[in-house]
């Protein structure tokens, strides 16, 4: 293993405690000047932590930092700005109804006297956007954006502080492919100028394709580090598990093609609000869903996909179209109606869309059952734990205990939560909206393994992934979505990722409605 | 870093858990002893029983408010509310406006009797509610501005109603309510007051339909995670409706057993309720950004303001200190909670 | 749908408002008069805007009726809309002393004649006239019904107004004018606010009775609403033949209860006879221009159960 000869940053012996918890343990990190360095490990393992740390947001207990050669002592986020250390978190820290350059500049806007000199602002955030190849107006409201474009807006935020390291925490969690790829772009260009950049990412294809070395954590420990020409993903998924790969999740076969139909959606369409530049339309989709496969859909972000998921799901109203199961037509105008006819929707945002954060493991499993284990008007307290027990056999949930709040899981634990309250439902189909988006690699490999065990027990499972390898992995038959339309069904054994990019890209569809 | 890691630390994080879940009964009884140690008649069986006594009628009130406030609402309009639906009650048992300050039972023979009087008290507590939370659900107005536009509505037609004046000069069967004392063999025969007992006995109900029941679940996953509840397949709809009923429905007992207690109804009853119950809710520990909170939090809070106006008048604090004492342990009593709370987190 | 939604709500929005606003009246008099009083959620104000509105129907003038709301902004702004409007007059019982002096000097300056009742207005030029009961000659009732009543001396417990409030604080000084020089014999054994109204009157009693070692002989209470209040108190602890309690304001349903054994006694200030005389100098100075005197001064009275016939809303009483 090399280390940086003249590193930019370098770590050592890094403790942070918490009570009852040591959230790292003598971790060191070298990053190199002009390198790309990724930082790994599975949720939990104490890369948040170091990066509170390096952000300024948190103090460590013991061990030292050296940045550009001085020793440092990194007290607020703002010293670690004014250092050069600037930290572009997943949930971003923009002002949504301010525009690009208010953003770029917030809180240091050029004066003069008491004036923000605005011309100027405008002139030196439109420099830096066409730096990074993307001519954005910057007079725009942040909200009118993209999440890729918002993403964008925080590196030029980051770029006009002259910031010599770069901290990116999950940058490509909630970016389609072809977005991706541009960030990749845009990072190599940043190194090419000589910034730093650690690239934090559960990722591993982005991880081999962009970063020159890399550090894993394990347990709050160093787990490796080295260049990254000298191994393989294999390689690092060892020493971020500490198992082999093996016992991740593999496919067996290719699956049921001709089960019986559970979903028919017909024609179904959605006109977006007209106020909402951003709202998606669902143009005349029509697919099918059958017992014991797993339908793959995947696209772009903006495609559709999710709004698909939700409309059969009645969480969003549509204008027309028809839907069937089990052959017969069905009134879906709420998820409630929905659920009763069978069907399940886990959706995309855990946080946001399907935890009850402040309420124990048992009441979030239990959410979308509780008729079933109540008598008369009082929940069974015993059905209940029984089912929470159920579940975390068959899931393998790492919990303390039921009563333990849901907040304090992690996200692949969440995740299992979230799978469980629907499985508890026995569903009929079972519509799964970024089953694994933010969970480790161990945890996603569980997660596929539930979705395929899932479906062979006869359940029409639907899985929407902005991950072409993860629908490769898991689908029996894929629909590609673009704009709203269905764009290409191809089977799994057919599909590669350039045949599912090429039908998600480019398709028989009329242009992008968004032209932005 | 997540508890599950670790079970060798979980028995110290349960204490600070166990501190913190009983953070504002902690304080009631600093407040207390401090009280008793200024003056000992503050004990007396009779002045406790008058502390749950005086704070019976915004209590139930608060309970209500729990309801409301676990599913991030407001509900302004209590106070309004429940002199609307006092006045209706008392115009109810004595039979009408004209004979309204004539006394006693003579007059009442005129009138409907106190058990149509509650029920139209409580009826009209529930129809209020009803429009408000339709309103909330359907027209999509925050609680605030509805409960803001109900707090005037219903004093306005308290005042129409009543024309201003007050009635008064109920029989005893209606006055009991809000007078009588059961079991007089406790606590050195000074027994327990009906209002308190009423009161208590909801807060019970009320704790066992949010603790134990498939409604109490609805309510605070709603108030946890709206999004997340409406895609679990609640009703969000139904469940924020009916805590307005609910809330709707103490307004009206609340009322009965006020015009009870004070054998009168008038239309400026219950101004500034709607602060006292929200601070009884707030103190008792549940958040007013909903889903975390309880009604033993609710009763305790409701008691720490009562033991508070209590103890101070029993002292003879002047009313100017009053009110900068209790804003003082208002604050400080949520942020003992919130400090404890912040500990468990860890 | 969204649409509708929003229509259905701008016309319940108008149509509450409609509510609200100055109600002209009958146009066919010859002169308009506002007549103004602090708040109609209290029967004390609503009787004198009723003897107000009777005595300007006598008088043949139309009336322009506003409500404070217990609000000094509510109340400034109903007299400049009446400024406005263009009243002859304005008889007016300010919410407070201070914070209407503007709106009302601002109607002076527009030459609209100003009569004030019950409550003055401090530092106002050019007040036609203010007719009015002495809030601290009633608080002297009060002290001077205590002395009459226990010669020997008292112990006694005060339920005092609103704080802040200036009748809370005129009643509460002419109690102590009397009471204080004589303090060897007559004691305040607990003095406690309980904000004029009803329910605190009775639990602040409850809880001043807890913490007394003997009942008191009498509590006197800043208006009758406190008095009812911790009559309830007393009767519930049975003390009713033993503590004698007075209230202020001579409201009917006071007026029931010393009838019946209740409440001791009460102050009458004549509201309605104030409210009266008001509407009487202000029509007499605009038709005849007779300048009126500038304070006239209703005596307030101690109401027992002796003299109850002096009570002037008695005929209120069924």
């Amino acid at each position: 293993m090399m280390t940086a000869a003249d590193p930019l940053l370098s770590v050592t012996g890094l403790t942070k405690r918490f009570p009852g918890v040591v959230a790292l343990s003598d971790v060191s990190l070298s990053v190199g000047r002009g390198e790309v360095h990724a930082l790994l490990g599975e949720n939990g393992a104490g890369k948040s932590t170091l990066l509170k740390i390096l952000s300024g947001a948190q103090a460590p207990d013991e061990g030292s930092i050296v940045f550009d050669g001085r020793p440092v002592t990194i007290h607020s986020p703002l010293a670690a700005q004014e250092m050069g250390i600037v930290t572009i978190y997943q949930e971003f820290n923009l002002v949504p109804h301010l525009t690009i350059a208010e953003n770029v500049f917030i809180g240091r806007e050029p004066r003069r006297g008491p004036f923000i000199q605005w011309r100027r602002m405008e002139r030196e955030t439109r420099a830096i956007l066409e730096r990074i190849g993307m001519p954005l107006d910057p007079r725009r409201t942040v909200r009118t954006l993209s999440v890729a474009e918002q993403q964008m807006v925080e590196i030029a935020r980051a770029l006009s502080m002259r910031s010599r390291l770069i901290i990116m925490d999950e940058p490509t969690s909630a970016l389609s492919e072809a977005e991706v790829t541009k960030l990749m772009g845009i990072v190599r260009d940043l190194r090419a100028e000589g910034l730093s950049i650690i690239f934090v990412t559960h990722r591993l294809d982005e991880v081999m394709a962009i970063c020159d070395r890399f550090t894993v954590l394990r347990d709050g420990r160093n787990a490796g580090a080295g260049a990254i020409a000298d191994v393989t993903v294999d390689d690092i998924i060892r020493l971020m598990v500490g198992r082999d790969v093996e016992a991740l999740f593999a496919r067996r076969d290719d699956g049921p093609t001709e089960g019986a139909e559970a979903l028919r959606v017909e024609h179904l369409s959605r006109h977006g609000d007209g106020r909402d530049p951003h709202a998606v339309v669902l143009d005349d989709i029509s697919l099918v869903a059958r017992r014991g496969e797993i339908l793959g859909i995947a696209g772009l972000v903006g495609s559709g996909r999710t709004e698909l998921a939700r409309a059969i799901f009645g969480a969003d109203p549509v204008d027309r179209g028809r839907i069937f199961i089990d052959g017969k037509q069905a009134w879906i105008r709420a998820p409630h109606h929905a659920i009763r006819l069978g069907i399940g929707l886990a959706p995309e945002d855990r946080k946001q869309q399907a935890l009850f954060l402040a309420l124990a493991i048992r009441a979030n499993i239990s959410m979308a059952t509780l008729d079933r284990l109540s008598r008369g008007i009082f929940v069974s307290e015993k059905a209940e734990l029984a089912q929470v027990e159920e579940f975390r056999k068959a899931l393998n949930i790492r919990m303390a205990s039921p009563e333990q709040r849901v907040a304090l899981l992690s996200g692949g634990n969440q995740q299992k939560v979230v799978l469980a309250r629907w499985l508890a439902l026995r569903p009929k189909i079972l519509i799964v909206d970024e089953p694994t988006r933010g969970i480790d690699v161990a945890a996603k490999a569980e997660v596929h393994q539930l979705l395929y065990d899932m479906a062979r027990s006869g359940i029409a499972v639907i899985a929407i992934s902005s991950e072409l390898p993860e629908i490769l992995t898991i689908s029996d038959r894929i629909i590609t979505m673009r704009a709203g339309r269905i764009t290409g069904e191809i089977l799994r054994r057919d599909a590669t990722e350039e045949k599912l990019m090429r039908m998600m890209t480019l398709g028989d569809t009329a242009p992008a409605a968004a032209a932005e | 870093m997540t508890a599950d890691a670790l079970p060798a630390q979980r028995k110290q994080i349960d204490t600070i858990g166990l501190l913190g879940r009983f953070a504002p009964l902690i304080f009631l009884l600093v407040l207390m002893v401090a009280f008793w140690l200024a003056e000992p008649n503050f004990v007396k069986p009779l002045n406790l029983t008058n502390i749950v006594l005086q704070v019976s009628v915004t209590g139930l009130l608060a309970i209500g408010m729990t309801f409301v406030i676990l599913t991030a609402g407001i509900d302004l309009s209590v106070g309004s509310l429940l002199a609307f639906a006092g006045l209706v009650g008392a115009a109810v048992a004595k039979g009408g406006l004209e004979s309204r300050f004539a006394v006693g039972d003579v007059t009442e023979a005129a009138g409907y009797g106190w058990g149509l009087a509650m029920l139209a008290a409580i009826a009209v507590g529930v129809i209020g509610g009803t429009l408000q939370g339709l309103a909330i659900t359907w027209l999509r107005v925050p609680p605030f501005v509805v409960t803001l536009g109900g707090m005037s509505v219903f004093r306005g037609a308290a005042l129409l109603f009543s024309g201003g004046g007050p009635i008064s000069g109920f029989s005893e069967g209606y006055t009991m309510w809000g007078k009588e004392r059961l079991f007089r063999d406790l606590l050195g025969g000074v027994g327990l007051p009906v209002p308190a007992l009423i009161f208590l006995g909801f807060a019970v109900i009320a704790f066992i339909v949010l603790r134990y029941t498939r409604y109490g679940r609805h309510v605070y996953a709603v108030g946890g995670n709206l999004e997340a509840a409406r895609l679990s397949g609640l009703n969000v709809r139904f469940i924020i409706t009916s805590v307005y009923v609910i809330m709707g429905f103490f307004a009206g007992l609340g009322a009965f057993v006020l015009s009870a207690r004070l054998d009168s109804a008038e239309a400026v009853a219950g101004q500034g309720y709607e602060l006292t119950v929200i601070a009884s809710v707030v103190i008792g520990g549940t958040s007013l950004f909903g889903g975390q909170g309880s009604v033993v939090g609710t009763v305790i809070g409701a008691l720490l303001i009562g033991v508070m106006l209590n103890g101070l008048q029993l002292n003879n604090v002047s009313s100017y200190i009053q009110q900068i004492v209790i804003g003082l342990v208002i604050v400080l009593a949520v942020a003992f909670d919130l400090f404890l709370k912040s500990r468990r987190k860890t | 749908m969204t649409n509708m939604r929003f229509r259905f709500v701008v016309a319940a929005t108008t149509a509450l408002l409609g509510f609200g606003g100055i109600n002209a009246q009958a146009q066919a008099q010859d002169l308009t008069i506002m007549t103004s009083v602090p708040s109609l959620g209290f029967p004390f104000f609503v009787h004198m805007m009723n003897e107000l509105k009777a005595e300007a129907a006598e008088l043949g003038v139309a009336t322009v009726e506003s409500d404070g709301q217990n609000s000094a902004p509510k109340q400034t702004a109903d007299v400049e809309a009446a400024v406005i409007q263009g009243v002859d007059g304005i008889v007016i019982s300010p919410i407070d002393v201070n914070a209407m002096a503007p709106a009302l000097e601002t109607a002076i300056e527009n030459g609209v004649p100003v009569v004030t009742i019950d409550r003055r207005v401090e530092g106002v030029e050019g007040i036609l006239s203010h007719v009015g009961a002495d809030n601290v000659a009633g608080g002297e009732a009060q002290g001077h019904w205590i002395v009459e009543t226990f010669p020997d001396g008292a112990r006694i417990v005060n339920l005092q107004g609103q704080p802040g409030a200036s009748p809370a604080i005129d009643r509460n000084r002419g109690l102590h004018n009397v009471l204080d020089p004589l303090s060897d014999k007559y004691q305040f054994v607990a003095e406690q606010t309980a904000n004029f109204a009803r329910d605190q009157g009775l639990s602040v009693t409850e809880s001043i009775m807890a913490g007394l070692s003997e009942p008191p002989d009498v509590i006197v209470a800043a208006n009758d609403d406190m008095a009812l209040g911790a009559l309830e108190a007393i009767t519930a602890l049975g003390l009713r033949d033993q503590v004698k309690i007075i209230g202020f304001d001579a409201l009917p349903e006071a007026l029931a209860s010393i009838r019946d054994g209740g409440l001791a006694g009460t102050v009458e200030q004549f509201p309605g006879g104030q409210s009266r005389k008001a509407m009487q100098v202000m029509v007499e100075y605009l038709r005849n221009g007779t300048e009126p005197e500038p304070v006239t001064l209703l005596t307030p009275v101690m109401i027992t159960a002796t003299n109850i016939d002096q009570a002037e809303r008695l005929g209120e009483l069924k």
